[in-house]
């Protein structure tokens, strides 16, 4: 890769590691994200193929921008644009403090990329703190579309095996393959939580028993009232009619009432209930959201 | 006749091309290859709503369809697209296997505010509010978008001019294609965009030979497959149901030079996703869902309807489906829905109509065969493609 100097390994991505690199012309820095092509193989793997042809029609301020794709012989190389941090370490150096207005503007950030998404047919369907990106000016950018997908209206079919244990939704968690865009609102809300919390995931669950366990021991158990369909989904097991011992503002303290009131929203059960990213966006908490962030 | 004996030579010319991969896919020992039968099955299993376990013969519940006329009152709730019979997905298992998954529409909450007062449109979406289905309130931008897409995606009209591949050419590649697709148990989605990307991609590679082009073709279903599908099929199956013509490692060159080619574009708007809208705001029922659907690919194969915007594409089958299943109108709401009225789209439907007439005798079976089976309502077999109306409209569509 002439064109680019190779400074350090970042990290992996879901298919191929990733580089912070400098272009030797004009001394950006980017992030290159490799494929390999071997010789025995199926090719340019789907998730590349999918997050190449997505992210090129995806172009937006939070969204991450795929500059250019280069191919040699044995490897495509993805030329990202470079953020300092994800979300995941930004948490790290932390020490447990957040500003509420970070944790507003992130949040809100997050909400206007993924209404993009949305209002274009792609479901992103992994959202969670390593795949938001932030950089050095407060922007987040949702980055890592290897599991993404353009959906059809209605949307049929997909995969179950999507989204991070800990931010995967009760719908996905019961094995529903009908989802729509009500799956990264739930990840979404997960990780609004974690933000208010400077980084202590919401339900870290260790098995998909346990996730389930935690979110209804914090929500109350649905009941095919509350949530109907529920119990025809493919994976449905009944738990125990658990009763909400916390509320969230036990577990999110120091978040306002009014941000408490836009995270019990979007941790809806019933993702037909679920609020979405355009309607999140005009919600009370962001009334007095800065300008500067709203109109970038 | 005249069509088959101008047919011929080129069809003889390109005998060391997909014709004779043709006779595998059709008679060959795939069905007894263990990956290819994995590659059903797991179709089968996964993709249960979309597998055709159980062909219902809705022809037979809809007796209509074997009468040249339809009275409006006769027809079946049960099969009905329309957002208002509420047919939910899982709930109706019987609506699933009539027609695809997708097509029971279910979209939510219409935003947009109609400035088309004068015309006499329905909200197809309002009284969907609240359904859990696979749809969202970001309907009308999803549409939107899509018709910006297809501005900045074209073909152009006789893009094969002064190369190698010819029109009859892509003509049998593609209904080889629709061969293997369906043996592949692929989606829908599927077949339509590699279509869409052979078009795109040789109409900017203009210097593919003869004996690449089944490489094209084949490796355009690849990569087609590993956008829309779950689990898309083996490298080793495409270059298998090629007769071994191309290796696993030209199809990987191929791959990554159509992409390249292509600048890695490959979501194009495809015409199935404006029919399901169309017949959304028809309220239209399987039948009529059913022709416009083999009208759709009918046109596939057809060199000189691949310039046509999918949106156009989808609106004309329509038109024509519900013209010639029971002269229902096109309606302010189709039009507002469509956004093409049926003068705009007269050209179309009668180029169509003449694909239809020319289907009767035509070398490419391969769409009318897969359209003669239950699953698809036996619809290329009905009666009323034949009739006075279908013939006077193809008068006026000429194949060129």
């Amino acid at each position: 890769m002439q064109k680019y100097e190779k400074l350090e390994k970042i990290g992996e991505g879901t298919y191929g590691t990733v580089f912070k690199a400098k272009n030797r012309e004009t001394q950006e820095i980017v992030a290159l994200k490799r494929v390999r092509l071997d010789d025995d193989d199926e090719g340019v793997p789907s998730s590349a193929l999918r997050e190449i042809c997505l992210l090129k029609e995806l172009k937006h301020k939070n969204i991450v921008r795929l500059h250019d794709v280069l191919h040699s012989d044995k490897k495509l190389t993805l030329v990202f644009e470079h953020c300092d941090q994800d979300l995941k370490k930004y948490f790290d150096s932390l020490n447990g403090e957040i500003d509420p207005d970070i944790v507003k503007s992130f949040l809100f950030q997050l909400l206007r990329g993924l209404e993009f998404c949305h209002s274009r047919n792609v479901l992103h369907r992994d959202l969670k703190p390593q795949n938001l990106l932030i950089n050095k000016n407060g922007e987040l950018k949702l980055a890592d579309f290897g599991l993404a997908r353009a959906f059809g209206i209605p949307v049929r079919c997909y995969s179950a095996e999507v989204v991070t244990l800990w931010y995967r939704p009760p719908d996905v968690l019961f094995g529903a393959k009908l989802y729509n865009t009500s799956i990264d609102m739930w990840s979404a809300g997960c990780i609004f939580a974690e933000l208010a919390n400077a980084g202590r995931p919401l339900f870290p669950g260790s098995d998909v028993d346990d996730q389930v366990k935690r979110i209804f021991k914090l929500l109350g158990t649905p009941t095919e009232e509350t949530w109907p369909g529920m119990n025809s989904l493919p994976d449905y097991k009944t738990f125990p009619l658990y009763q909400p011992t916390m509320t969230l503002a036990q577990v999110c303290p120091k978040l306002s009432s009014k941000g408490r009131d836009l995270l019990q929203r979007l941790l809806i059960c019933n993702p037909a209930v679920r609020m979405s990213a355009e309607d999140a966006m005009l919600h009370s908490y962001f009334s007095d959201l800065s300008p500067s962030i709203r109109n970038v | 006749m005249s069509v088959r004996s101008n047919m011929q030579p080129s069809v003889i010319g390109f005998d060391n091309g997909p014709r004779k991969v043709e006779a595998k896919v059709l008679q060959g020992p795939i069905l007894h290859r263990p990956a290819l039968g994995e590659v059903g099955n797991r179709s089968v299993s996964l993709r249960g709503l979309k597998a055709p376990v159980k062909p219902v013969d809705v022809a037979r519940k809809r007796p209509v369809l074997t009468r040249p006329t339809k009275p409006k009152s006769n027809s079946i709730s049960l099969c009905r697209v329309s957002g208002k019979e509420n047919v939910g997905l899982q709930e109706c298992e019987k609506v699933e296997e009539e027609m695809d998954v997708e097509e029971v529409a279910k979209v939510e909450e219409l935003s947009v505010a109609f400035s088309t007062q004068c015309l006499n449109v329905e909200d197809i979406d309002a009284e969907d509010g609240g359904n859990p289905q696979l749809v969202s309130e970001y309907v009308n931008d999803i549409y939107k978008y899509l018709r910006e897409l297809e501005e900045g995606s074209k073909v152009q009209p006789r893009y094969l001019d002064g190369q190698v591949v010819t029109g009859k050419m892509r003509a049998i590649l593609i209904d080889w294609l629709v061969q293997v697709h369906l043996r592949f148990m692929l989606l829908q989605e599927t077949l339509y965009l590699t279509v869409a990307i052979i078009d795109r991609y040789l109409q900017r590679e203009r210097t593919v030979s003869r004996s690449k082009l089944q490489l094209v073709g084949v490796t355009a279903m690849f990569i087609a497959s590993k956008y829309e599908e779950m689990y898309s099929p083996d490298i080793a199956d495409f270059a298998y149901i090629t007769d071994k013509a191309y290796t696993k490692n030209e199809i990987r060159k191929m791959e990554v030079n159509i992409l390249k080619t292509l600048d890695f574009n490959v979501s194009y708007p495809l015409p199935l996703h404006f029919l399901r809208r169309n017949s959304k705001a028809g309220s239209v029922d399987a039948a009529q869902h059913t022709l416009a659907k083999y009208l759709m690919e009918l046109c596939l194969p057809e060199y000189c309807m691949c310039h046509y915007k999918a949106s156009m594409i989808a609106a004309a089958a329509l038109c024509f489906s519900l013209k010639v299943l029971d002269g229902s109108p096109w309606n302010d709401t189709l039009v507002y829905y469509s956004c093409n009225t049926e003068e705009q789209l007269m050209p179309v439907i009668c180029k169509m109509a003449a694909i239809v007439v020319k289907s009767i005798s035509s070398k490419q079976q391969a769409v009318k065969q897969k359209y003669k089976t239950n699953k698809q309502m036996k619809i290329s077999d009905i009666p009323q493609l034949h009739s006075q109306t279908v013939k006077k409209l193809a008068e006026k569509g000429a194949l060129t």
